[in-house]
């Protein structure tokens, strides 16, 4: 199995397996899904970036948008398959 | 307080009248004799009390003599009665002290004193002798001397110091020699030694030195053997050696051997047919039969799949036979005898055993088989979309992706995604977003809630190029279009891609 990891701006932004990224042994993996589990819990507008390192670098993000109104089940068929549009 | 001048008016009628000072006038009655009279500083008149005395108004009582109080006009004087002293008779003792000095000289010495007590009777003594006797004196007495010696120890009795003599010095008795023998006792040494042979006499007496004696000297004789009787494997041989007579030394002296060839032992000659180890003893010579080689062959038995039985054998005849080899005819078995039958083969794949069969028939259906490519995903942060890409190399996009929560646990977060499905068939799939309360499982292009109720918006292709927008032949788009949807972190989400047949 290929284990890989998407890194953007000098931070690891995800892990998986399959194709892209860069591949890694599954050791580090690991390694990298376990700090991913530690993530300290995100509080209002404050998150945090995983590094390359493994630590955890703190920084401002944007508020959460308004949610839509959902779908109701009709709209959800008609776009499934391809109807009123 | 000062006294205030006194004056005494000493004659009132007279013109002036006469006066006088008596300020200082300072008499009194005990300074003046019995009788007298004077003028006190007041002017008043006093009379003296002062008595005469003389030698008798003085009185004696033991050894004290009283004057009485007054004035003596001359030296008065009065004795007293005289005494009398007697000196005690005693005796004195004392022990003398004796010495003797180096020359034999006695002295007695005697040195002593013992006080007395004289009787004495009431009355002036004249003065005389202390009470004290003494006693002193010495003598000496010269003892008959002799000098200090040494005195050399002989055989007979010697007098040392004579009777009544004084030594003034060390009389010594001298050592005896180391080497003293007494007169009753032989001295012997080398010359007295004798001997006769091998025998060495030592008579008795006393040997102040190491005595020794030599013996004559022997000659050894060199020693020779005489071969005796000779049979086979053994001969006698008597050995001997003649030395004269006297000290012979501890040397080696070697004499003729006897000579014995191995013909006068062994004889004959031994024959050996066997193999394996035979006993020449009292042989001379060894003689083995020559033997023939046979060529090695081998017969086959039983033929099963993949395996022969085969039996090697060699016949040799009975002899010496050389170490060189020998190859034989070897056992042919063809490939029909080790395999059989017919491998049929439908399905595709690889490492297939064949193992057993002659031969194999292949027949897989025709047409290609569904495609499919699966995968993980963890993102490390909130997250709206995520291109993701594929493993193997492929000419066309996928038919339909499926991606789920591989997690299977929703979080109570009804504001952001939690399963997300993309499905797409041709010019039609869907992205559907859910909510933490409801989940999603399908595949192709139908999509299933788990309730029954979407709840979110979705979207649809109508185009090859809306669908190339989120499908590659190298990737696709795990994407969100409904505002606030993501794909949390630290969650595992799974996907399955499948391409359509090529027939």
């Amino acid at each position: 199995m290929r284990y890989y990891k998407l890194i953007e701006n000098g931070y690891i932004v995800a892990i998986g397996t399959g194709g892209g990224g860069v591949e890694i042994t599954d050791a580090e993996y690991n390694a990298i899904l376990s700090a991913i589990h530690n993530k300290p819990p995100r509080t209002g507008t404050t998150d945090y970036h995983l590094k390359t390192d493994l630590t955890w670098e703190e920084y401002e993000r944007e508020p959460d948008p308004v949610d839509e109104t959902e779908l109701d089940p009709q709209d959800a068929l008609n776009a499934i398959f391809g109807g009123a549009e | 307080m000062a006294i205030a001048k006194v004056q005494y008016k000493e004659n009132a009628s007279a013109t002036p009248e006469v006066w006088m000072d008596t300020t200082q006038k300072t008499v009194t009655s005990g300074t003046m004799l019995s009788g007298t009279t004077a003028l006190q500083n007041d002017g008043t008149g006093i009379t003296g009390n002062i008595a005469s005395k003389s030698s008798s108004d003085l009185t004696a009582s033991g050894a004290t003599v009283t004057a009485p109080a007054g004035y003596y006009a001359s030296s008065a004087s009065k004795s007293v009665a005289s005494g009398s002293a007697t000196t005690p008779s005693t005796s004195i003792t004392a022990n003398p002290t004796i010495s003797v000095d180096s020359t034999g000289l006695i002295t007695a010495s005697v040195s002593g004193s013992k006080s007395v007590t004289p009787t004495v009777s009431a009355g002036y003594v004249t003065s005389g002798t202390a009470g004290t006797i003494g006693v002193s004196g010495s003598n000496t007495e010269q003892l008959s001397t002799q000098a200090g010696t040494t005195i050399t120890p002989t055989e007979s009795e010697q007098t040392a110091v004579a009777s009544g003599k004084y030594t003034t010095g060390s009389v010594k008795v001298g050592a005896i020699s180391s080497t003293y023998v007494g007169s009753g006792i032989t001295q012997r040494d080398s010359t007295d030694l004798t001997a006769s042979g091998g025998t060495v006499t030592a008579p008795a007496g006393y040997y102040a030195e190491a005595a020794s004696k030599s013996v004559a000297s022997g000659t050894a004789g060199t020693p020779t053997a005489t071969k005796g009787t000779v049979s086979s494997n053994s001969v006698t041989v008597t050995p001997s050696v003649t030395n004269t007579t006297g000290y012979i030394t501890g040397g080696t002296l070697t004499g003729t051997a006897v000579t014995v060839s191995a013909s006068e032992l062994v004889s004959g000659t031994k024959s050996i047919t066997a193999s394996g180890t035979t006993d020449v003893t009292n042989y001379a010579s060894a003689s083995v039969a020559a033997g023939t080689a046979g060529t090695p062959t081998a017969t086959k038995g039983t033929v099963s799949n993949h395996s022969i039985s085969v039996t090697p054998s060699v016949t040799n005849t009975t002899g010496y036979i050389t170490g060189s080899t020998i190859s034989g005819t070897a056992v042919t078995v063809d490939v029909a005898e080790l395999e059989s039958g017919t491998k049929s083969i439908t399905e595709n794949g690889t490492g297939i055993s064949v193992s057993g069969y002659s031969a194999v028939d292949v027949s897989v259906s025709g047409g290609g088989g569904l495609e499919y490519e699966e995968g993980t995903w963890t993102p490390t942060q909130d997250i709206a979309q995520q291109s993701i890409s594929f493993t193997d190399t492929h000419t066309t996009r996928p038919w339909s992706v499926v991606l789920w929560d591989a997690d299977g646990t929703i979080a109570p977060d009804s504001s952001n995604l939690q399963i997300s499905i993309i499905s797409v068939s041709d010019y039609l799939g869907i992205q559907i977003p859910y909510s933490s309360t409801k989940s999603i499982y399908g595949f192709g292009s139908y999509v299933f809630a788990y309730n029954n109720s979407y709840s979110t918006a979705s979207q649809s292709f109508t185009s090859a190029s809306s669908v190339n927008n989120y499908m590659s032949s190298s990737s696709f788009k795990a994407y969100s279009n409904s505002t606030g949807r993501y794909f949390r972190s630290g969650r595992t989400y799974k996907w399955v891609a499948v391409w359509k047949p090529t027939t």
